[in-house]
């Protein structure tokens, strides 16, 4: 019984008469899929410089306020803790880091609604060469806020789908910004 | 001709009548279609509007093919060789694992909102003695003769075995974090569990169900089915894009095969053959474990996650 607070509803009271997480239900529905991508006029080690730090996100995602991390962001099992702009929080851990691929995957360990409005999610960045400089992917798999069959309209999957856009495309732009030395 | 008949739901499997030449059906979940694979080709032979949301999927006697949808409180029934959906019976709650009955008799529904798992008439939809609280259900496998059932209890940390004769509980097996995908070895003796979030493999005597060892695999493994062979597991792992082979014998990693990306669902096929459904890339990997060699991969509808093998 985590960090549901206010809008609790049917499914989730279910979960919570169990004591799961919320994001134990998050199987049932329909996973959504969240794809990003970027080009970047930067070699992709000085992208991944910058992009592969784990804890570092803030640095040049927009909508995150502050990150903080356990362990050196690089070793499967590090976390890291994200303070949204928006006051909400993301707690999530690093599955795979592998520097040699410029690739990291991490997964959603506890949602929180306020944050982003979805109940569970995981994602892969990755930063290939492309032409002269790099392309940055940005990819995963979420299940919307309210798991349950009739979910109010801010927790269902259209509302997931936006704020994930939303969230990844700010980021890869602010990205962008940061390397190419933009605005 | 005594062969497998493997139904498989993200890798759950169950086991049916005879088959030689088998086919693939494969639920995508977006694209709201089951396809028809022949994997002899390979190609798609028909893709199947089944309405919105299809994700489990359970091959029966008689060409019939069951698929759930979580989202819509319904199974569809599937005359796989005509293609097309015969019947929707409903069930009230989030329908998601499901098997078949080898003789046609019985379909088990896991139900991840009510936190139960229930037996269903297949040709009626009625329910069929009482339902046998799961709180979370999420992959599920029957033995060959229908006789017993083992569900992944997603949030508990167990897989619990339910006699199907009276829909009770007769025990549980220890598992690690999140298990989510189950399957049989060929001989029945053995139960292997992918768990999502501790990342590894527990593997299980189905009679006892002691433990018997448990074995890294990787991060989000989703899927999970052993060879024709019964010497290798193979797991998906959703991360890297790519299926782990597991040596039954040493239950040590023996190799990995890049795929699509997303795999969830695996399933073996009689020829030794594995088949691997990319949720995210939206198509099929067809794998030899052998050579260790991804073979094809074929374009499906958006979403496949859950497939079954059935009869020609």
């Amino acid at each position: 019984m985590r960090r549901f607070h206010d809008s609790l509803f049917g499914g989730l009271l279910v979960a919570a008469t169990f004591g799961v997480a919320p994001a134990a239900l998050a199987h049932g529905p329909t996973p959504q899929k969240i794809e990003a991508t970027v080009t970047i006029a930067a070699p992709p080690d000085k992208v991944w410089a910058v992009a592969g730090k784990f804890a570092g996100i803030a640095g040049w995602n927009p909508l995150v306020a502050s990150g903080t991390s356990k362990g050196d962001g690089t070793k499967n099992g590090d976390t890291r803790t994200l303070t949204l702009k928006n006051g909400g929080v993301l707690h999530e851990s690093l599955d795979e880091y592998d520097a040699a691929r410029r690739s990291y995957s991490y997964r959603l360990d506890d949602p929180d609604l306020k944050a982003l409005p979805v109940s569970s999610y995981s994602a892969t960045l990755t930063v290939t060469p492309e032409g002269a400089g790099s392309k940055v992917a940005w990819f995963g798999r979420f299940y919307r806020g309210d798991t349950g069959n009739e979910p109010p309209e801010e927790l269902s999957d259209a509302a997931g789908r936006a704020a994930m856009k939303a969230y990844f495309e700010a980021g890869l732009a602010g990205l962008k910004a940061k390397v190419e030395g933009g605005p | 001709m005594r062969a497998l008949l493997l139904t498989v739901l993200l890798s759950m499997s169950a086991f049916g009548p005879t088959a030689l030449a088998a086919e693939i059906y494969v639920a995508s979940q977006d694209g709201g279609v089951v396809s028809r694979i022949d994997p002899a080709a390979p190609r798609v032979i028909a893709t199947i509007p089944v309405g919105p949301g299809p994700a489990g999927l359970a091959a029966g006697p008689g060409g019939r093919v069951y698929v759930t949808h979580p989202d819509h409180k319904a199974i569809s029934v599937i005359d796989g060789p005509a293609g097309r959906v015969i019947a929707r019976l409903d069930h009230p709650g989030s329908p998601f694992g499901i098997a078949a009955a080898p003789d046609g008799s019985a379909l088990y529904v896991g139900d991840w909102r009510r936190g139960e798992v229930v037996r269903r008439d297949p040709r009626t939809g009625e329910a069929a003695g009482p339902a046998v609280p799961v709180p979370d259900p999420a992959g599920l496998v029957l033995d060959r003769t229908g006789a017993r059932l083992y569900v992944a209890d997603r949030e508990h940390r167990r897989i619990v075995a339910i006699d199907t004769a009276g829909m009770r509980v007769f025990g549980a097996a220890a598992t690690g974090e999140g298990p989510f995908a189950v399957a049989l070895s060929p001989d029945g003796a053995r139960l292997y569990v992918a768990n999502v979030r501790s990342n590894d493999l527990t593997v299980i005597d189905a009679r006892t169900l002691a433990q018997i060892a448990t074995v890294p695999v990787g991060t989000m493994p989703y899927g999970v089915a052993v060879t024709v062979d019964g010497r290798t597991v193979v797991v998906s792992r959703q991360h890297a894009g790519s299926v782990a082979l597991l040596s039954v014998d040493r239950l040590a990693p023996d190799g990995e095969v890049a795929v699509g990306r997303y795999p969830e669902g695996v399933l073996a096929l009689e020829d030794g053959r594995v088949a691997v459904a990319n949720w995210f890339s939206g198509d099929l990997s067809l794998v030899d474990p052998r050579s260790r060699r991804e073979l094809a991969r074929l374009p499906l509808a958006d979403g496949p996650r859950g497939l079954a093998v059935s009869l020609r």
